[in-house]
């Protein structure tokens, strides 16, 4: 028995703390309580989770700013690099490499790159460009068109023929072959620089397409040719509505 | 070892619940002398259990963590009621005994046991009322037994003479 065992002192102590409690209407509100507890670790969870969702997106965001980006030529797209005359054109929107300096164009894919095929040109200034809304769209012969700033003295344009698609800038006088990307199943053929003048064919087994651009009062023309088995079509200047159309950089150059 | 659903969590507590809560309730309503607030400090400490079941199932004493978490919340709430008589007192520019709902008899039990110092109070209730042992009290308010003894003595002889009295009150009626 306990020293401190008194049972008058525990009945007096046990009256004075009052009736036990009802359980059943306890624990109900113990039930709500739990639910009201259950409904805020939820919505803390919930609010937590989107924070973080909006952090990250933020911190994306930021890693992957325009401003840290360098401008790198695509892959998908067959890049030929020419300048026509050997000039060495100064838009600063493009990736420029040195080449050894030779003037003879290397076509470097087979036909089992269809789509991809690379040309490295060896002029002395090399220009890789991706200009975006500018890809060719394979199959459609040019319909023809004039840049979008007749007056310019710079301008890119894109032109289309059956085999491919040929991206050229004019700097003045001068013309120079961005890019060169033949359609699935052709090859880039030749390509020859004439003065104010660029041609290009694309190959395939039974189709050879054939886009010449020159100079005609300052403006690219292009004529395109299609020959198909032994049917040519040629596609005649256009008159300044080929292509497709320019890229808006009037002004420079 | 597979996790328990809530279901299971719900019905291990409702047993604890209906075995501990109305004798918990009464202890902490004799240490702080308001009901309310002693079942709200209770219910708080159950749903605190439910949240954390998982954890605390693995304990010696899941009951004996539930009331140290009810008589930590009593006296969370012991303090900031002191804090705001501390200011009404300075209010009014006199000083506000602890709530005494008695009268009487009652009353002067309830007079006496609102003088004991808060820790033997509760001594005091969580022995007489909740029928703790002594180990228990101990682990409860987290001191030695020897420290809970001395609380049971000293609470016990002031309380002991109005008990006394209360005794012979209702012998003479």
């Amino acid at each position: 028995m306990s020293e401190f065992h008194d049972p008058d002192l525990r009945q007096q102590l046990g009256r004075l703390s009052g009736p036990y409690p009802d359980d059943n209407v306890a624990f109900a509100a113990w039930q709500r309580r739990v639910g009201y507890a259950r409904r805020r670790r939820v919505v803390a969870w919930t609010t937590g989770a989107a924070m973080s969702l909006i952090i990250a997106t933020v911190a994306v965001a930021a890693v992957q700013s325009p401003g840290r980006h360098t401008l790198v030529p695509s892959a998908e797209n067959s890049e030929i690099t020419d300048a026509v005359d050997g000039t060495e054109a100064d838009d600063s929107s493009t990736t420029e490499i040195t080449a050894p300096e030779t003037s003879e164009l290397t076509t470097l894919a087979p036909e089992t790159t269809p789509s991809s095929e690379v040309v490295e040109t060896s002029m002395p200034e090399v220009e890789t460009t991706a200009p975006a809304g500018e890809q060719p769209s394979n199959g459609s012969p040019s319909k023809g068109g004039s840049p979008s700033n007749p007056a310019s003295t710079s301008a890119t344009r894109v032109f289309h023929s059956v085999g491919g698609s040929i991206t050229v800038r004019q700097d003045g006088d001068q013309l120079t072959i961005i890019a060169a990307s033949p359609s699935a199943g052709f090859h880039t053929g030749d390509i020859s620089r004439p003065n104010k003048r660029v041609d290009v064919t694309f190959k395939s087994a039974n189709h050879q397409s054939e886009i010449s651009v020159k100079l005609v009062n300052g403006v690219m023309k292009e004529s395109v040719a299609e020959d198909n088995e032994g049917h040519d079509t040629t596609v005649p200047d256009s008159g300044g509505g080929g292509g497709d159309g320019g890229d808006g950089q009037g002004g420079g150059g | 070892m597979s996790e328990i659903s809530d279901v299971e969590v719900v019905a291990t507590i409702d047993s604890l619940f209906r075995a501990h809560y109305g004798r918990l309730v009464r202890a902490l309503t004799l240490a702080c002398g308001d009901r309310e607030v002693a079942a709200d400090a209770v219910q708080e400490a159950f749903v605190k259990a439910h949240v954390h079941w998982r954890k605390i199932q693995k304990y010696d004493d899941p009951v004996g963590w539930i009331r140290r978490v009810a008589i930590n919340r009593l006296r969370d709430d012991h303090r900031r009621q002191n804090r705001k008589g501390s200011a009404l007192e300075r209010l009014a520019g006199e000083p506000q005994a602890e709530s005494v709902e008695q009268n009487g008899f009652d009353s002067d039990l309830s007079t006496i046991l609102a003088q004991l110092p808060r820790q033997q109070r509760i001594a005091m209730a969580l022995f007489y009322v909740d029928e703790l042992s002594i180990v228990e009290v101990a682990a409860a308010l987290n001191v030695s037994e020897g420290a809970v003894k001395s609380y049971l003595h000293q609470g016990r002889a002031r309380l002991r003479s109005v008990v006394a009295s209360g005794e012979e009150v209702l012998s003479d009626e």
